[in-house]
């Protein structure tokens, strides 16, 4: 599982959006499989009734008033900026 | 008087008896930046000007010189993380850490370089050039806030803000004989700090005792409503008059250079005069090496997505090869097939080892441990070994997974002449009573008082032998 082949990583690079050279790959195949070997250390934890931690400060659900608050304006002389909408664009 | 080498301290008691005035100080650290910074390459912005409007802000540290990792994003003043991607980025918008410390009247000197997107324990991973020890430039001044640690070391402002995701505060002041902070997850904003993993990263201070990094601290620290994962200011924890101090096992073990343990075990019986002193167990502390690399690189490819070179910045070309592995092995670790075994399997290993701490803090105050194995290394030693590079990190990953605070302090130097640093850590919200020990650990030692000599001259000395 932990050995790495050349099309693990194009594929890894792929969805990455990372263009690689070919000299790249063979480098990073190494380096990556050696480091996922040694992650794989993780295995030997019973981890089968424990709850993925996403967080460590317990915070849920922070909100604030739904109010407009004007003093968030960018304001340019008379003008405040807004998210720019482009159109034709994918 | 050197004023490059006062404390906050002593630097603002100056400058309200007048014995200098802010325009000295300022003149005196910008002159150390032009004569070491080609050398020691710490600072990557230097910071003239401000444009503040001629208006002087008042407050606690009126007229105190600064600087900050470049990761923070600073208004109109270039900001690049260290990456060639924003070589020319210059953001429209600044951290409220760096806003805040600014309206206390702190006055920002320069952007400090850094391993690339923090992705590094020694500096070397930057694409501007690697930041020398100041101590001794053939070694390392620890990463990823290496150009912080650098810049307060040899005076080039009086603190600086670094982030620590993994260490990368506690290494390099460790490595630097300074005085850093990782404060508790959520105390301090992220809010304009360049995003590594968002669920481990912390910004904090960085000073040469730990009298500034509190006073820093308290500035940069509370809620902030541009950030949704800050708490409110509370203390969790008040100081005591006895504390029990716990000594971790899993942090003396094999691995541990003999200098660094025994310079960390002296400074457990300071410390052991005002309480009891007990040894304890985290039993899981083997595999949070191995989770912290898979949580950190899953939330760092997803963060680092961002950067497509359409909207600013250069396209993703030009990552250099550290950001590359990580954006990679964090993306195999998120890819279908594999996220139940890699970063599933990793968050549920970051609850056990949170319960370890929460375990061991029913029984104890605070914990002692060295903050890396060994003193600083070579420049060039652990940089074609990705993985002995990150093994730098073993001893203070766990306090990030855990989200727990960490203080780091000097307590040695090596036979070779280079700082070495211990960390006190606490329950989440225990900062005060981190530094309460930390200020009693100074008052009997000098550690944090040694300063190297400057740079060029070791340089020169070093030169001088080869002949």
């Amino acid at each position: 599982m932990s050995k790495l082949k050349k099309s693990d990583v194009l594929h890894i690079a792929k969805l990455a959006k990372l263009k690689l050279a070919k000299s790249e790959i063979d480098k990073f195949s190494k380096q990556l499989s050696m480091i996922l070997e040694y992650v794989n250390k993780l295995s030997e934890i019973e981890t089968s009734d424990v709850i993925p931690a996403s967080q460590t400060i317990g915070l849920a659900n922070v909100f604030r008033e739904d109010k407009e608050d004007k003093s968030r304006y960018i304001k340019r002389g008379r003008h405040f900026k807004v998210k720019a909408i482009l159109y034709g664009f994918v | 008087m050197d004023l490059c080498n006062l404390t906050v301290k002593q630097a603002v008691k100056g400058l309200k008896a007048k014995e200098f005035s802010a325009a000295e100080l300022k003149t005196a650290c910008l002159a150390r930046i032009r004569r070491l910074n080609p050398e020691l390459k710490a600072i990557l912005t230097v910071v003239e000007r401000e444009k503040t409007g001629g208006k002087r802000k008042k407050g606690a540290l009126e007229g105190v010189p600064f600087t900050v990792k470049d990761l923070f994003v600073t208004q109109d003043v270039r900001t690049t993380a260290g990456s060639r991607v924003l070589k020319d980025y210059i953001p429209e918008y600044e951290a409220t850490t760096v806003k805040r410390l600014k309206e206390a009247g702190a006055v920002l000197i320069g952007k400090t370089n850094c391993d690339a997107w923090g992705h590094g324990s020694s500096g070397e991973n930057s694409d501007f050039g690697v930041t020398k020890n100041p101590w001794n430039p053939l070694y390392s001044p620890g990463g990823s806030s290496s150009g912080s640690a650098a810049a307060v070391a040899s005076g080039m402002g009086l603190f600086s803000l670094g982030t620590d995701t993994g260490g990368s505060i506690r290494l390099p002041a460790s490595f630097c004989g300074l005085t850093g902070l990782k404060p508790t997850y959520g105390r301090v904003s992220r809010y304009g700090v360049i995003a590594l993993a968002s669920s481990l990263d912390c910004p904090g201070p960085l000073g040469k005792t730990v009298e500034d990094v509190e006073t820093v601290f308290e500035i940069m620290a509370g809620k902030d409503e541009y950030d949704a994962t800050t708490l409110q200011n509370e203390e969790l924890r008040m100081g005591k008059e006895k504390v029990v101090i716990g000594v971790p096992q899993e942090y003396f073990g094999k691995g541990i250079d003999r200098e660094v343990r025994s310079a960390v075990e002296t400074a457990i019986g300071v410390l052991g005069e005002c309480g009891n002193v007990r040894e304890v167990r985290l039993p899981r502390t083997e595999y949070a090496l191995a989770a912290y690399y898979l949580i950190q690189t899953a939330e760092a490819s997803s963060n680092l997505a961002r950067y497509d070179g359409i909207r600013y910045g250069r396209d993703r070309a030009s990552f250099g090869d550290e950001a590359k592995r990580r954006i990679m092995l964090g993306t195999y670790a998120l890819s279908a097939g594999y996220f139940e075994a890699y970063y599933k399997k990793a968050m549920r290993a970051r609850t056990l080892i949170k319960e370890d701490f929460e375990k061991v803090f029913k029984e104890v105050d605070l914990l002692m441990a060295p903050v890396s194995p060994t003193p600083a290394f070579k420049l060039g030693e652990k940089i074609d070994d990705p993985l002995r590079m990150y093994m730098s990190d073993v001893l203070t990953v766990p306090a990030n997974l855990a989200g727990i605070p960490a203080l780091a302090l000097p307590c040695g130097f090596s036979r070779l002449g280079l700082p070495m640093g211990m960390q006190i850590m606490g329950p989440q919200g225990s900062e005060s009573l981190l530094f309460e020990a930390g200020k009693r650990y100074q008052k009997t030692t000098e550690w944090h008082l040694k300063k190297p000599a400057p740079a060029v001259m070791v340089v020169n000395r070093y030169k001088q032998n080869l002949k």
